[in-house]
């Protein structure tokens, strides 16, 4: 599915979300932005997989609402998103990421399963698998986290 | 024999490695070509090895101009793709290129061959003999998304984790864009259908993918300059309107585990993209391709 761009609401609290690929075919624009916006909250559950095109149209759609000054949480931030920062550190410029999807595998079940977490310090090599107890192992390089760690450390010293 | 068979062969060994240049000899031998350290203008099939590319470019230059004897460079590189290969590789003028982090004697053949051969094309080379390949054509860009589902559904189907879907997925991804939007824009907008093709395989131990074009427009300095800008810049996207992100070689460099280039000049380019099937788990952030070929032929 190709990447679309909706707003959910708008008070004081500007909901956005970002669904599907992000190719070049993609087009993110930002809405008008009332007065009233204090917050932007961009949620990226939805968004699939990221090739090196939409790099450009997701950091250039995020630097326009960044250059507003006005605070971004992105929620629900895909795997297909966090992955992106093993290559492009700067992909999320300083926003913070306040909820993310962590990748897990559970060899003895051979399952794939996705949790989702608050704060990459939590995240752990295993977990106990959702589909038959066993333990998972984390499927993401554990760099990522710690990269989101320390990322997040920079922004709020 | 070939009859199309290269009759005098340079390879140019910048690995100081004994066991490496046995290795060498052995295979040419098997070609088979005399091998010598020596190059001479007798009409006789023979490989030269040499460990500097200033000798290699004098025997370059002193190769009889309209000699009936042609005369197939390759130059052999220690370690992956870093900066100090990729400069090499835009300002040699040298027509083929071999890196790799560990040398495999089989890969190796497979390159002298092509070169030895002027037989440069196709995934199967790279694959166990009789392992049978699919094959998918798009004769116009709307054609792309399709394919690329397609594709990667085929993949999770045979058995393939996330991790590993992901990767073939996003290296077709990057491949299919070069073929359709920066080789035809290379080749000054002249149209030719199928736009691109992709064909695939598995042997067991390897899975292989080529994405073919019909331009033959790409370049090495192509390649190295876009990988010399990430190297310099960082993995900053480009944002002029008429270029592409520029990072795209960039990911496929990142997540396939071999990556060969083959190009005939304006006639047809190949990707050929081989992923471990044993590396499927998650990949380190950081991780290269461990090996890069370059094959050129302007016939």
């Amino acid at each position: 599915m190709i990447s679309q761009l909706q707003l959910q609401s708008q008070t004081e609290t500007l909901k956005l979300t970002i669904a599907g690929e992000l190719t070049e075919s993609s087009d993110l624009n930002p809405p008008e932005i009332g007065e009233q916006v204090t917050k932007i909250e961009l949620d990226l559950e939805g968004v699939e997989s990221v090739n090196s095109f939409g790099v450009r149209t997701w950091m250039t759609f995020l630097k326009k609402l960044v250059n507003l000054n006005i605070p971004i949480d992105l929620v629900n931030v895909s795997h297909a998103c966090i992955n992106q920062l093993s290559m492009i550190k700067n992909f999320f410029f300083d926003c913070s990421i306040k909820s993310f999807f962590v990748p897990f595998y559970c060899p003895s079940c051979d399952v794939e399963f996705i949790s989702r977490q608050e704060n990459a310090h939590d995240v752990s090599e295993h977990t106990t698998c959702t589909h038959c107890g066993e333990e998972a192992d984390l499927d993401e390089d554990p760099g990522v986290y710690m990269f989101m760690e320390s990322r997040k450390n920079t922004n709020e010293s | 024999m070939n009859d199309q068979s290269s009759d005098k062969m340079l390879i140019v060994n910048l690995i100081d490695d004994v066991k490496l240049n046995r290795q060498l000899s052995m295979i040419l031998h098997s070609m088979p070509y005399d091998v010598s350290t020596k190059y001479d203008a007798v009409e006789r099939k023979t490989a030269v090895l040499v460990n500097c590319l200033e000798t290699a470019r004098g025997i370059v230059s002193n190769h009889p101009r309209g000699s009936k004897f042609s005369l197939s460079v390759l130059l052999i590189y220690p370690g992956s793709v870093d900066q100090a290969f990729m400069e090499i590789v835009y300002k040699s003028p040298l027509a083929h290129f071999y890196s790799a982090t560990e040398f495999d004697g089989s890969n190796l053949m497979i390159a002298l061959r092509k070169i030895g051969n002027d037989d440069i094309f196709g995934v199967d080379k790279y694959l166990a003999w009789e392992t049978s390949t699919r094959k998918s054509t798009i004769t116009n860009r709307n054609q792309k998304h399709e394919l690329i589902t397609n594709f990667a559904e085929v993949i999770k189907n045979a058995g393939g984790r996330r991790n590993f879907v992901k990767r073939v997925k996003a290296v077709v991804d990057e491949l299919l864009m070069n073929a359709i939007y920066d080789a035809p824009a290379a080749s000054a907008g002249v149209e030719k259908v199928p736009l691109a093709q992709l064909v695939y395989g598995c042997d067991g131990t390897h899975f292989a993918l080529a994405v073919q074009d019909p331009f033959g427009a790409l370049k090495k300095d192509m390649v190295a300059s876009n990988l010399l800008r990430v190297f310099k810049e960082g993995t900053v996207p480009r944002t002029t309107e008429k270029e592409g992100a520029g990072l795209g070689l960039y990911y496929v460099f990142s997540y396939a585990d071999h990556v060969v280039f083959n190009v005939d000049a304006g006639s047809c380019t190949e990707v050929v993209c081989l992923f471990k099937l044993e590396n499927d788990g998650p990949r380190p952030a950081g991780t290269f391709v461990k090996s890069f070929n370059f094959f050129f032929i302007n016939k």
